[in-house]
């Protein structure tokens, strides 16, 4: 039964560590800088179909599944790509609307956006295999454990990466956040007007944030797709990032910890919870159970514990300038 | 037009503030004596908002070393002015000069790079930030401070942090605040906010000062902290505008004054000679 | 080309549709600046409710305004209930965004949890269908672009003639102002909501009668078109919700007929996102300077 238990148990951790680098990125942007990236979901999918090409190789005319691009490149590299596809895509949807914009309508934009990248890849059936999505994704190093992906060892090995690279990303976001540049960023977040007049440019920051959290997106997705093979629109429609923003909501907006503690919360935990419960009445029941939670969730939080469950960390400078240490471990409010 | 009157008593938080607060250094000495050229400048300045007119025609000057109040009704346009100047609201028509620099229509961030420094009508702290952090958000961003270059190795930001840190320390410490260093400031009353708004102003180098009503919701104590400080930075070099309707703290502090009602300049000169004239009393009396 | 005009014959009727629902949405978004996209769950509610209502016996253009009426009640309680508690603790216009989603979400879900993923139909009365070059439309679209028209027309008497409506407009212009001038702004409110609810309930009807069958995702997916002809046609003005209406169900037509049906959303999304983008003040600009939320 054990074996069963290691296939459980590195799905549980690959999915949390994907929810986990996703929320990562989106709290930076929105919890630690205020932008509000409706259009979150878009990078992550963008970083998952650009994985996906990378590794598929070419698209063949007789092959079921057509797209553009191809090649079949090792290991890191379509993680990599994946990053940087959804770190550029993350600033060039971001700017075209975050300078112009006040909040309300900018989600609106981005929304719109959403919109329009599903319904533009489903539709174009040689961009990125359109409705049916891509298929068949190769596993990375799968040569190092002699081309057998099923068993227990890969799928301890591919847990084990996806727990590294989840690591990786809280310590960049944290490195960040706790930067005089990521002070700057909650000062645009807390008063953009104030933070402004004091020299703070919101642009330089917007586009930084923007830019990481875009790369944590496409990378998220890049290790989604390498683990469960396939991607298809229906995987990414615009309620996927409402979820995200929950899970920040409900974690803590603004705390990178929070962050975390809402990834496994809620997309892992409401998603994998339900199969725990009884199936009673129609499949469509449980789904709408499932969903009727998600949107429960953020009127809750904001009205019971707007801060989350792991509220942002308050910072204090050590007492004694001149100790050896410069920061005092933190003290939650 | 003489400064001297209008000095306050040299009280021992002056001093400390002389002492501990280290703005105002970047102009030659030179540059700061009054009467050479202006630190900033208005020249027919307006808004308008759909046909509305908030602020017509206003043409002012305010020098390094003096302080200039901009006194008058509610309604009468004042902060818009200040918006304009700080960047915040593009003018619908005339200029704004920043050392000799034409800004009109720069943001507020490239104003700050000439040590343009503002205050809000409601206290604009970051009110989620602590209020020692909030003092660091005065500092101008030195190098290693990128985005990619936190990610690095590199430490080059934590000395400097350090002693911004210390200097933070010592300008609370002058003004009584140093046991909320670690609040959020958005736990502050409204005076204790207005005190970290201010301070943060001063911990780079400013230059130009702009204050919305920086007495407003004080208590009478902090008050004469706060004038002391200012008549300091004046002292230092440090050009003032002011939007005051204290009429004491107009009094003691500024040089000159500008009355505006309706959006237009109706008197300007010493506070003792505008208060006489008649259309300054009707505004007040009217509007 | 004879595409083209098929196609402006259905951009008539989708107009039609949208022009209920913008008109709806840009009366409650301009005079409180909620951004309220639970609108769609209130027009999926006000549907089955006309069904029920229908399908009982009742003709079809009874149970609209029965829907209208559950629209407009259901939009006051909507507000009232979940979204004036929550801008009272001030909470930042961005979160009420989240807020209407998450209301949207649920109200989605419920609905579907009650109703099932079938569809359903309503019961129509014949009607004849006229021809006009390449054009055909039916007597139930025509009643529809009338009640439109309309009701389009009523609501800009009302806002320019009424007391009501002029303390409509004063609220949307400057709240505070209003409260100071005496104006009793919660009730304007209320009045708001209940007027642009009915708009939304009727609009949610004549959706799920011209797409002949609908399920719990129709109205949602008129959602994006529909804000997107209450921004383009600038916010606050009915007038320019039908106008926007016209724009938006036009462009979508045709530009889907002349390169995938598909794509129909994609136009209306894209043409609200530029707008927005460029021009947020839309294109008949009412007036220039949008505010926080009034409170």
């Amino acid at each position: 039964m054990s074996t069963a238990l290691v296939y459980y148990g590195s799905l549980l951790l690959v999915y949390g560590a994907v929810y986990g680098i996703a929320c990562a990125g989106l709290n930076l942007q929105f919890g630690v800088t205020g932008v509000v990236n409706f259009a979150y979901i878009i990078f992550q999918a963008a970083g998952a179909y650009t994985a996906a090409v990378l590794t598929l190789g070419p698209s063949s005319p007789v092959s079921f599944q057509h797209y553009v691009g191809g090649a079949t490149l090792p290991f890191p590299i379509p993680l990599i790509a994946a990053a940087a596809v959804g770190a550029l895509l993350a600033l060039g949807v971001g700017l075209l609307g975050i300078r112009r914009l006040r909040s309300d309508y900018l989600a609106i934009v981005l929304l719109a956006a959403s919109l329009i990248a599903t319904a533009v890849a489903t539709n174009q059936d040689g961009l990125v295999g359109g409705a049916a999505g891509l298929a068949l994704v190769p596993k990375p190093l799968g040569s190092l454990f002699g081309g057998i992906v099923t068993n227990e060892s890969y799928n301890l090995f591919f847990s084990l990466l996806a727990a590294v690279l989840c690591a990786v990303s809280y310590v960049i976001v944290h490195r960040i956040t706790e930067s005089p540049y990521g002070r700057r960023c909650r000062a645009l977040r807390d008063n953009e007007p104030a933070a402004m007049a004091l020299g703070v440019s919101p642009f330089r920051h917007q586009a930084g944030v923007l830019l990481v959290g875009g790369a944590l997106a496409g990378l998220s997705g890049a290790l989604l797709v390498e683990y469960i093979s396939a991607w298809a629109p229906s995987g990414w429609l615009y309620p996927e990032t409402f979820v995200f923003f929950t899970a920040l909501i409900v974690g803590g907006t603004g705390s990178n910890w929070g962050a975390l503690v809402g990834a496994i919360v809620v997309p892992l935990g409401i998603g994998e919870g339900a199969r725990y419960l009884p199936q009673f009445g129609s499949p469509e029941l449980m789904v709408s159970l499932q969903w009727i939670v998600i949107g429960l969730l953020p009127l809750i939080f904001l009205w019971f514990r707007p801060q989350g469950l792991i509220p942002e960390r308050r910072r204090v400078f050590a007492a004694d300038p001149g100790a050896a240490r410069d920061r005092s471990p933190e003290v939650t409010s | 037009m003489t400064t001297d009157s209008t000095r306050g008593p040299q009280t021992a938080s002056s001093q400390a503030g002389a002492a501990g607060a280290t703005p105002a250094e970047a102009a030659a000495p030179d540059e700061r004596a009054v009467g050479a050229r202006p630190a900033l400048e208005t020249r027919a300045l307006g808004k308008t908002y759909g046909g509305l007119s908030a602020v017509s025609n206003v043409s002012l000057a305010v020098r390094y070393g003096e302080i200039l109040g901009i006194i008058g009704p509610n309604g009468a346009g004042k902060s818009t002015l200040v918006g304009m100047i700080a960047g915040a609201i593009q003018p619908s028509g005339g200029d704004v000069v920043l050392d000799g620099t034409a800004v009109t229509g720069w943001r507020p961030q490239a104003l700050a790079k000439l040590g343009l420094r503002r205050t809000f009508q409601v206290a604009a702290v970051f009110p989620r930030l602590t209020v020692l952090e909030n003092l660091l958000l005065g500092v101008s961003e030195g190098p290693g401070e990128s985005v990619l270059s936190v990610l690095g190795p590199g430490r080059r930001w934590r000395a400097r942090e350090r002693e911004q840190v210390r200097r933070a320390r010592a300008l609370l410490a002058t003004f009584g605040l140093a046991s909320k260093e670690s609040e959020y400031a958005g736990n502050l009353s409204g005076g204790e906010q207005r005190l970290v708004e201010i301070m943060r102003t001063t911990m780079s180098e400013v230059r130009t000062l702009l204050l919305d009503e920086p007495m407003a919701g004080v208590n009478p104590r902090m008050m004469c902290v706060i004038e002391d400080y200012l008549l300091n930075l004046r002292s230092q070099g440090v050009a003032v505008i002011m939007i005051e309707h204290r009429m004491e703290s107009v009094e003691r502090m500024c040089d000159s004054v500008v009355v505006m009602a309706r959006g237009e300049v109706i008197a300007t000169g010493a506070m003792t000679d505008v208060r006489q004239t008649e259309s300054v009393v009707n505004a007040y009396l009217v509007g | 080309m004879n595409i083209a005009i098929e196609a402006a014959g259905f951009g008539l009727v989708t107009a039609s549709l949208l022009s209920l629902g913008a008109v709806g949405f840009t009366l409650q978004y301009g005079v409180t600046n909620v951004f309220n996209l639970a609108t769609a769950g209130i027009m999926t509610g006000s549907a089955y409710v006309a069904l029920q209502v229908n399908q009982a016996g009742v003709s079809i253009w009874w149970a609209m305004v029965v829907a209208g009426v559950f629209g407009g009640v259901a939009s006051y309680a909507l507000n009232r209930f979940v979204y004036v508690p929550f801008i009272r603790r001030g909470v930042k216009a961005f979160s009420m965004v989240i807020i209407a989603l998450a209301v949207w979400t649920m109200m989605q879900y419920i609905t579907l949890a009650i109703v099932g993923p079938g569809f359903f139909a309503f019961r129509l009365p014949k009607t004849h269908t006229y021809q006009f070059e390449s054009i055909s439309l039916t007597g139930t679209d025509f009643i529809l672009i009338i009640v439109a028209l309309i009701g389009m027309l009523a609501l800009e008497a009302a806002l320019r003639l009424t007391k009501f409506g002029k303390a409509m407009r004063a609220v949307a212009t400057n709240a505070p102002l209003a409260r100071a001038s005496g104006i009793r702004v919660d009730r304007i409110i209320d009045i708001t909501w209940i007027t642009s609810g009915i708009f939304t309930g009727v609009a949610g009807v004549a959706i799920s009668m011209v797409v002949v069958s609908f399920s719990y995702t129709t109205a949602g997916d008129f959602l994006v078109p529909i804000v997107a002809a209450a921004i383009v046609g600038g916010v606050g003005s009915p007038t320019g919700a039908m106008i926007g209406a016209l724009v938006v169900g036009m462009v979508s037509e045709i530009g889907a007929a002349l390169t995938q049906p598909d794509y129909k959303d994609v136009f209306a999304f894209a043409l609200l996102a530029v707008v927005l983008l460029l021009r947020p003040s839309g294109l008949i600009p009412e007036k220039a300077q949008r505010k926080e939320l009034a409170l």
